[in-house]
């Protein structure tokens, strides 16, 4: 448990999952989704866009987790 | 459609209540505190970056723009999974140098620039006045839309709402925010007031995109379907970026300048940094901010689908959300929507236009005043001069909204504030995490980069009103073609925008990067820039500035009294609170450090263990909540920063006190073997003192043999052989005699003393007169024809050894008697006298006397101050009386003059 809140608050995490939505909200992954027809952009940035708050709602939690127990040591 | 006045009557109500929560709020109640430092309001009141822009205006951009929206949310979101590296970085600077403003944060950064502030300041002044504008257009716009004019007689009100829109936006951005001034620049009242805004746009938002969606129609599928069905080509409106050449880097563009906006927008600097109470609010706001912008745009798309299913014209997109509620005939509906697209306004206003007064006022304004020696009495008016800045700035926006307002859709005016935002960003993020960067380099960048924003969008922006600006937006200045605003330099690929966006950032970071490159920075600067490059390493460091007085006591006073009042009467209490704050030096004072609080609960804690005993008390005071979590972080920091301005990690410290430690252990060790050896030789030299006082004993004990032989045989000689000897040698027999018996007594004096240094002190309570009256009374029967005077005070009791004492006096009255013996009334006295805060024992004579510049010789073995033939003696006596005070523990002094007698002093 500890290693995973520790890699969900870490430094690398949070760099990987930025260029991992810069590049979902960007050319090329975009362009497939456009030429997918009218409602696949709108799904796509929409569930995207969800996935990302959930990550975050982790990221937030193991933060405030790990702040926890490092008080706690 | 609803009466103007009524809806007038109705926003007075919901501001009304909005002011009675700020207000309960800045009561300090332990509820309204625990809800105001609360994650929850902190994550809401960022949502302040929701204004009537996206509340109003991502419906008309997705009409005209299809999702190109949502990458003003998006950005952010994407900007957000960043903010524990970047946002925890600036709250803790914030913490740190108390920064109240965006302008502050990087004249701080870059050697408390003056100019670099005012710079900032301005570039936040300009940039912010066409998001000014927008909001009061669309309060002004939505109000007609919302309110009908059921005749001439409130017809005025729809007439001026513009003036009545800015009036109430000063009088409610003056009353919320900058009613009073706050050193600390947080607003808890009105950033509460924010969050609760920021509820009620988002939940009218919903509201309405609940029923299109799903009263209107049975869902988004169905609504899409009845979309296609009256012959709309959703493929059409549903693009990425709206009918434009570009749409991957006008996309690109959105998504950067909507990524810095949520940090370098002056009002979400604002409420992100300078109203952060607590680092870990940001790890909430981290996922709570995204979920909000996810849910306010997740109806988007559907009410605009639906504008224009009915049939709205699409260059009235922006009012869509407002109007479908009443073409549905839902006035009240429509009447929620109109609440929730005003908060949206009106906290965006009341931020944007108090941190701005805030620049405007201490960067801008101040140092004017400072300049201009007239101007230096309005110095003490600090408070109107910020009045003054709300008004202006809402009112030069409102000027802005009168000049551009109707040539631009509100998502526009939004990328303009948005683009002059982003040139914050190198100077903010060089500043953070490069230490190379300085002032010189800020300062070149900032000019280039915001001259670079307002050639290439607000000049065209004015141009589409003013024929002087369209004749340089089309043909360039000067009719030079390359210079032309929206194609600088012949770039034309790029909509006007992105190159802008392009041109500016390419300039700012360049000069940014040259300019620190090239020039050095200051000695203090560079302290500066280290410090800000290195804030989370330095330690979780928070606001520290000990002698800064922040704290209100007034609010502290009663917690500490209550804790107090657990364990004494109130008045008591009372008492041993004023003591503890008189001990604390703090009198008087109504706000005091963090470290003069600190203080005052050592000097309460003190106080308390005198009543209930230090464990308790310390317990006691510990458990009292006097401080706030924040305050309490910030004292936890205080003593991490000693730490760190110690330049020590913490095991170099463990180390050196260690070291410390070890010392101290060493020295007592070396102390205790110093004392040791002290006691060695204190008894070695005990030994050798007793053994010099045997040897003198035993060798003056043998001398005495010889000498009686000397003087016995010398007698026998004369008595026996005196008739054969002439008279010269009789003399020197006589002499021979008169030596030895001399010597003789010499040897008498020296066994006396050195018997009397080997005697152990006995105390015993003994009456010093008694004693000397036997000693007189010794010495009359030796010589009872003198006539010596002798007075004896009464009562001289004392704990002393009668043996030693007897010496003593026999010696003392031996010499008075003796020097006085010449005189005609020779006199004695003896008593006590005090002197020098001390009872003496004195006797005194009237004898010869002595001169005092050779009283310290008195007291030295064989010293004599009269020669043999004077007075007779050994010079013994005196040094016999000196070591017997001294076994006593006691001192001996004399006084005298020649021939007026001597006194001597001393005490047992």
């Amino acid at each position: 448990m500890n290693r995973f809140v520790t890699f969900f608050k870490s430094q690398g995490f949070a760099i990987l999952l930025f260029h991992a939505g810069v590049l979902l909200f960007s050319w090329p992954i975009l362009s497939l989704a456009t030429e997918s027809g009218e409602t696949y952009i709108f799904k796509h940035l929409l569930i995207g866009w969800a996935i990302i708050v959930a990550l975050l709602v982790v990221v937030g939690q193991c933060i405030l987790r790990g702040d926890k127990s490092d008080k706690g040591d | 459609m609803f009466n103007p006045l009524v809806v007038l009557f109705i926003l007075l109500i919901y501001f009304g209540l909005l002011f009675i929560l700020a207000q309960w709020v800045e009561g300090k109640s332990a509820l309204s505190m625990r809800i105001a430092g609360s994650p929850l309001v902190y994550s809401l009141s960022l949502a302040v970056y929701c204004t009537s822009w996206t509340y109003y205006g991502s419906v008309g951009k997705a009409v005209t723009s299809g999702m190109l929206f949502t990458t003003v949310y998006i950005g952010p979101t994407l900007g957000i999974i960043l903010w524990w590296q970047i946002m925890r970085r600036m709250v803790r600077i914030k913490n740190r140098y108390h920064i109240t403003s965006i302008a502050d944060f990087i004249s701080a950064r870059y050697d408390r620039s003056v100019s670099l502030a005012a710079m900032a300041a301005c570039a936040a002044l300009v940039g912010s006045t066409p998001y000014i504008a927008l909001q009061i257009k669309s309060v002004v716009a939505t109000f007609n839309i919302i309110a009908g004019d059921p005749g001439p007689t409130t017809s005025w009100v729809r007439d001026q709402i513009g003036p009545l829109s800015v009036i109430l936006m000063i009088g409610f951005t003056i009353i919320f925010g900058v009613r009073k001034l706050d050193p600390t620049e947080r607003h808890q009242g009105m950033i509460t007031a924010v969050a609760a805004e920021s509820i009620i746009k988002l939940t009218a938002f919903l509201a309405c995109g609940i029923f299109i969606t799903y009263v209107a129609h049975n869902g988004i599928a169905d609504l899409f379907s009845d979309t296609r069905a009256m012959g709309i080509d959703l493929n059409k409106v549903i693009t990425l970026s709206g009918p434009v050449d570009t749409p991957y880097s006008t996309w690109a563009t959105y998504l950067l300048l909507s990524m810095s906006a949520i940090m370098f927008l002056p009002r979400q600097f604002h409420v992100s940094v300078v109203e952060n109470g607590n680092e870990k609010h940001i790890a909430t706001a981290m996922w709570l901010f995204p979920l909000y912008m996810l849910l306010i745009t997740i109806f988007v798309v559907p009410i605009a689908m639906e504008g224009l299913r009915v049939g709205f014209d699409k260059s009235m997109a922006d009012t869509f959300v407002l109007k479908l509620p009443m073409w549905y005939n839902r006035p009240w509906l429509a009447l929620f929507v109109y609440i929730g697209g005003v908060s949206a306004a009106i906290s965006m206003v009341m931020i944007s236009s108090m941190t701005l007064s805030t620049m405007l006022t201490n960067h801008i304004l101040l140092p004017i005043i400072r300049a201009i020696k007239p101007l230096e009495p309005l110095r003490r008016h600090l408070l109107r001069l910020k009045w003054f800045s709300v008004a202006l700035v809402i009112v030069v926006g409102y000027w802005f909204n009168l000049a551009v307002g109707d040539s631009f859709m509100l998502v526009n005016m939004g990328m303009i504030s948005f683009a002059a935002a982003l040139q914050f960003a190198p100077c903010i993020l060089g500043g953070l995490f490069w230490e190379r960067g300085n002032k010189i380099g800020a300062q070149l960048a900032l000019t280039g980069g915001i001259g670079t924003w307002f050639y290439t969008l607000v000049i065209p922006a004015f141009a589409k009103n003013d024929w002087a600006f369209q004749s340089i937006v089309s043909n360039g200045p000067l009719g030079i073609e390359i210079l032309k605003p929206e194609a600088l330099f012949g770039m034309n690929s790029m909509d006007p925008l992105s190159q802008s966006v392009f041109w500016s950032m390419l300039i700012n970071t360049g000069l940014y990067v040259t300019g620190s490159m090239l020039f050095e920075a200051k000695a203090t600067g560079m302290t500066l820039a280290r410090d800000f490059v290195h804030i989370l390493e330095s330690s979780d460091k928070q606001p520290y500035r000990a002698g800064e007085a922040t704290i209100n006591l007034t609010s502290k006073t009663k917690t500490i009294v209550e804790t107090l009042t657990h364990y004494v009467t109130k008045s008591d209490a009372g008492t041993m609170f004023v003591s503890s704050i008189r001990r604390a030096g703090l009198s008087g004072r109504r706000k005091v450090s963090l470290n003069e609080l600190a203080e005052l609960l050592g000097e309460v804690e003190k106080t308390l263990t005198g009543a209930v005993g230090a464990a308790e008390a310390h317990s006691a005071v510990m458990s009292a909540d006097v401080y706030t979590d924040e305050e309490r972080a910030k004292l936890s920091n205080m003593y991490a920063e000693i730490l760190a301005d110690l330049k020590l990690t913490p095991g170099e410290l463990k180390k050196r006190v260690d070291y410390h430690k070890e010392r101290e252990s060493l020295l007592s060790n070396q102390a205790k073997n110093l004392e040791q050896r002290v006691k060695a030789r204190t008894v070695d030299l005990e030994a050798a003192n007793r053994e010099l006082e045997a040897f003198s004993y035993y060798v003056s004990h043998d001398l005495r043999t010889p000498l009686r032989a000397i003087d016995g045989f010398s007698q026998a000689l004369i008595e026996d052989y005196g008739d054969k000897l002439d008279a010269e040698g009789l003399d020197f027999l006589n002499r021979v005699r008169n030596a030895s018996q001399r010597m003789g007594e010499i040897i008498d004096d020296i066994l006396s003393m050195s018997r009397m240094s080997r005697m152990e002190v006995e105390r015993e309570p003994i009456d010093l007169g008694e004693i000397m009256l036997e000693i007189v009374q010794t010495f009359r029967e030796r010589e009872p024809d003198a006539k010596t005077e002798i007075e004896i005070q009464a009562n001289l009791k004392i704990d002393a050894d009668p043996r030693l004492v007897r010496i003593l006096l026999e010696n003392l009255v031996g010499n008075a008697w003796k020097f006085s013996a010449d005189k005609e009334t020779p006199r004695i006295t003896f008593g006590t006298e005090e002197a020098m805060g001390t009872t003496w024992f004195v006797i005194r004579d009237n004898g010869a006397g002595f001169d005092m510049q050779y009283g310290d010789k008195l007291f030295q073995a064989f010293s004599r101050l009269h020669t043999q033939e004077e007075f007779e003696g050994t010079g013994i006596g005196l040094a016999i009386v000196d070591r017997v005070v001294r076994k006593h523990g006691g001192t001996v002094r004399a006084e005298g003059k020649t021939d007026q007698g001597a006194a001597f002093f001393f005490t047992l």
